[in-house]
């Protein structure tokens, strides 16, 4: 439980890809306090999903305090002033529902799924945590034990996670945004919770918060109820919103990280490319979307084509994460069999967006942003994914409209976008390659195995 | 002294009436107090006063047989412009591949949707994109099964390219080539975390010589040698009607929906002449088996036998271990282990109700100086709950949360197409949805204990990897 979505790139948009506010039928509205409420009716089933985005995350912590904000998100589920220890798993899990929460570098979001009849109580719990939390000394002291067991589950027993974080260090430099979401294991342990309610009491705050709901109800009642349960939290008087943290936009850097990994048997290398986020810019941001669509997502995609299907790499895809507060990321990235050659799959990082622009005609573009909006349809579907979606663009500080015109900004995006937002990241843009590679020394392949059996 | 001179000289008639009214008011003053500052929270007064009442999921599977003779369950809801169509082919998952062809029904699945017929592999997926189709297919140790999701305004589109990947798969070479190498990596890959490596020996140890225990990617050499012949031979001689379960759900009609099984499974063959795979021989009686790795945390698995889907007893063990290991973070297991002391992210478990392969199955991890604490906790938890069952309290409350959660399963319209396969697979009944909650209802105390009791019995088969040779720390 309580996942940690490291970065929510939302798989390079699968959720946005589907998004049309005509069909969607969102509406929004803003309580006294300034909590910001959206509100998605879907009557399919009698069922809601709610969400709660704090806009505050990994980046907004103190340094050396790296995982305050992934131990407070743990420690929302260990008591209040009026719902002590652990009763708060127990209420949700008596009215039937599935309740969980993430952090990641820009949001903290808690969750609950449930039945229509049972969405007070929920909200109810919700309101409750964020103005009541009490952490008891010996909750803090098992949570933050937990976190740090499940920083060596997630983390340290996972070598594509390590390289991940060598990654993100390396190009984010001292910026915010280079600091692991778990924090490191001394800083859990540094973690007091003095530093938690700190961190609780400046940032928890109903002007700092995005409400989702998502099912079956209507927008009255929607309003009725948000107001009986967030309307009386006050403001925190002490709430001044988070800096955004400057990232290298400008000056054009080139890293390399090479690591060596004993479990890793296969060469995998990825070439990232700093680039505009959606909030920052929405024209290049829509442009790098539809380019990436073309380029590397999924089958008859130019590497794929290219690439994968003439046997060159193993498999290759790229990513571009536009959903985020800071700067996005564009990146390129190919696997490898132990017999291909590392220098060339190295030269297909550094040279397949180039060719694949020069080949992109305004026929073929046409034809990407058709498949693009081919299942919009689909966001109707299912509550939690437009639940998801909405609590995302919201928390980024970005309206409705924005979904709303999700498929004319689209249909809008010409080749000449696409060629000069894409030859402003080639030329401009901070990048990074990294090579994750199996030792390539005999010895160090052959591992100490022992199996012992015991007992009956 | 003034003080008890007064005391002693006042009349004592009605002095406790008094002193009880002063305590009376003093309480009642604190109550008001308390409450106005600290509003006690009392989640069932909340539930009782909502505005929101309990509503009923009304659309209920009807069982279909179309005109070529095919059965299938429909759930018709035409709320959202959505269609989903669920199959499942019974004898035809990987443990039924030859042995020296393991690897053959993955392979086949990879492949299958790569292009067929009329439609070479650039405008296969050219047509599933821009008809915003989604088709996957899936392979189990016993099944093969897929699903096919559209807009329902492109029907035609999904029809027409599902029907022609059954008739006539192409397996393209470069598709093919390309979804080798890609297992070949894998499989080099398998034992990067500890869980991939801790998948593969579980498989091992507890199904021994039997095809269950195989790499689920299947053999090096053996996929190497696959032709595309084999994969065409397996399509045809495997998925076949007598095997073949359907289920359809959302903006669709029950003529539509029988024309859409027609044009896609009609012309598959009757019959097949693949043999029922034995059940395997579990082996459970050796209790540890360690694996010595080099690992931030040891991770671990266990399982002991369980109960099939038709079982008498599957509804007590269903909520017995949803008391035990299932239901997150309220669970006993999470609470001794996670809650009350830290010494992990999770464990949990989870009950397999497969015909062959009835079990009870767990996993946790931890670092390796609270494994074996970790590992004690397991058992000394697993035999109270033998010995002493589960308390009325937490059966309540069990059942509380099974029933209230009943709706959440109907959240997207794949998920119900996906559900009505279930219900045939399991032989639930077509009515299973308006019995389901009584079942709940009716089990009793003694029926959960009577099981607690029988499949706790015996303590669980362990498999770990890990460093569990570290010295031990503080606790």
């Amino acid at each position: 439980m309580n996942k940690v979505v490291y970065i929510i790139v939302l798989a390079g948009f699968c959720f946005l890809q589907n998004a049309e506010a005509k069909l969607f039928n969102a509406t929004s509205f803003e309580l006294k306090n300034g909590l910001e409420v959206v509100v998605i009716p879907n009557h399919k089933a009698p069922i809601i999903k709610q969400m709660l985005w704090y806009k505050v995350g990994s980046i907004d912590e103190p340094l050396g305090k790296g995982g305050t904000a992934h131990l407070l998100e743990h420690l929302m589920f260990r008591g209040t002033k009026n719902v002590k220890d652990s009763e708060f798993n127990d209420v949700v899990a008596l009215h039937g529902a599935d309740a969980n929460a993430f952090t990641s570098d820009e949001v903290t979001v808690y969750h609950e799924f449930s039945d229509i009849s049972r969405l007070e109580v929920m909200m109810a719990l919700e309101a409750d945590r964020m103005a009541n939390l009490e952490i008891n000394d010996d909750a803090f002291d098992k949570e933050r034990k937990i976190v740090f067991q499940e920083r060596q589950q997630r983390v340290v027993n996972n070598p594509a996670a390590r390289f991940a974080e060598i990654m993100e260090r390396t190009l984010w430099q001292d910026s915010p945004y280079a600091r692991p979401v778990t924090g490191t294991e001394a800083e859990i342990m540094s973690i007091n919770k003095s530093d938690v309610e700190a961190f609780y009491n400046r940032y928890y705050t109903p002007d700092n918060a995005v409400l989702v709901l998502s099912g079956d109800i209507d927008v009255k009642t929607a309003m009725k109820l948000t107001k009986k349960y967030f309307g009386k939290i006050d403001k925190r008087m002490a709430f001044l919103s988070s800096k955004q943290p400057s990232a290298a936009l400008t000056d054009k850097q080139s890293y390399r990280v090479e690591s060596q990994m004993r479990e890793i048997k296969t060469p995998r290398l990825v070439k990232s490319y700093v680039v505009p986020s959606l909030p920052q810019n929405s024209k290049e941001a829509y442009a790098l979307m539809v380019f990436a669509k073309y380029f590397g997502d999924g089958y008859n995609s130019f590497l794929y084509d290219n690439y994968v299907l003439k046997g060159k790499v193993v498999s290759a895809s790229s990513s571009y994460s536009a959903l985020r507060k800071g700067p996005g990321v564009f990146s390129v990235s190919v696997y490898l069999s132990d017999e291909q050659d590392i220098d060339k799959g190295e030269e297909i990082l550094n040279t397949s967006v180039e060719e694949a622009l020069k080949q992109l005609t305004a026929e073929r573009l046409e034809t990407e942003k058709q498949k693009m909006l081919s299942g919009l349809v689909y966001i109707q579907d299912n509550p939690e994914d437009a639940a998801m979606l909405a609590g995302q663009m919201l928390a980024l500080g970005m309206g409705l409209s924005d979904i709303e015109n999700y498929e004319e900004n689209l249909k809008a995006v010409s080749l000449e976008d696409i060629q000069s937002a894409v030859n402003k990241m080639l030329r401009h843009s901070t990048d990074i390659t990294g090579l994750l590679l199996p030792y390539n020394t005999q010895e160090s392949s052959v591992l100490p195995v022992k199996t012992t059996e015991e007992g009956k | 002294m003034h003080r008890r001179f007064y005391r002693a000289n006042k009349p004592r008639r009605f002095l406790l009436l008094k002193i009880l009214l002063l305590v009376a008011v003093g309480y009642g003053v604190w109550w008001g107090y308390k409450g106005y500052v600290n509003p006690t929270f009392d989640a069932d007064k909340i539930y009782t006063d909502s505005i929101l009442k309990e509503k009923t999921f009304t659309k209920m599977p009807v069982e279909v047989v179309t005109p070529q003779g095919l059965k299938l369950w429909l759930i018709e809801d035409h709320e959202i412009p959505i269609v989903s169509m669920a199959f499942l082919f019974k004898k035809a998952g990987r443990g039924y591949d030859a042995q020296n062809q393991e690897g053959l029904a993955m392979l086949a699945a990879d492949v299958l949707p790569q292009g067929a017929g009329k439609y070479n592999g650039h405008d296969y997926h050219e047509t599933l994109e821009l008809n915003g189709i989604a088709l996957g297919f899936n392979v189990g140790l016993e099944n093969f099964s897929g699903q096919i999701t559209f807009p329902s305004a492109n029907i035609g589109a999904a029809e027409d390219i599902l029907s022609e990947t059954f008739r006539a798969p192409l397996f393209p070479d470069d598709a093919l080539k390309s979804s080798k190498q890609q297992f070949l990596t894998a499989l080099a890959g398998q034992k990067e975390t500890p869980q991939g490596e801790l998948g593969l020996e579980f498989a091992k140890v507890l199904y021994g010589n039997h095809p269950y225990a195989r790499n689920p990617l299947g053999n090096a050499q053996d996929i190497e040698n696959l032709s595309r012949e084999d994969l065409q031979n397996y399509i045809k001689t495997t998925l076949v009607k007598e095997n073949l379960i359907i289920g359809i759900a959302g903006d669709i009609n029950s003529e539509r929906a029988s024309e859409l099984a027609d044009n896609v499974f009609a012309n598959l063959s009757s019959k097949s002449d693949v043999e029922e795979l034995e059940a395997p021989k579990m082996n459970l009686q050796t209790k540890r088996h360690k694996i010595e790795r080099k690992t931030a945390q040891v991770t671990s698995s266990f399982a002991a036998l369980g109960v099939t889907r038709e079982d008498k007893d599957f509804y007590p063990l269903y909520i017995a271990n949803y008391i035990f290991g299932g239901s997150g973070l309220t669970s006993r297991l999470s609470l001794e282990a996670r809650e009350k002391k830290g010494l992990t992210y999770g464990i949990g478990t989870y009950l397999a109700t497969d015909r062959k392969t009835p079990l009870i199955l767990g996993q946790f991890s931890s670092t390796p100086e609270n494994y074996e604490q970790m590992y004690q906790i397991l058992l000394h938890q697993w035999q109270n709950f033998a010995t002493n069952g589960v308390t009325k309290e937490e059966l309540e409350a069990a059942k509380n949360y099974l029933l209230a959660s009943y709706n959440l399963r109907f959240n997207s319209t794949d998920g119900l197409a996906d559900m009505l396969v279930a219900m045939q697979q399991y032989n639930l009944g077509l009515d299973f949805l308006q019995k389901r909650n009584d079942y709940i209802k009716n089990i009793t105390l003694k029926q959960v204990n009577k099981a607690a009791k029988r499949y706790f019995n015996n303590l669980p088969m362990e498999v770990s990897i890990g460093s569990t040779k570290v010295q031990k720390g503080e606790n």
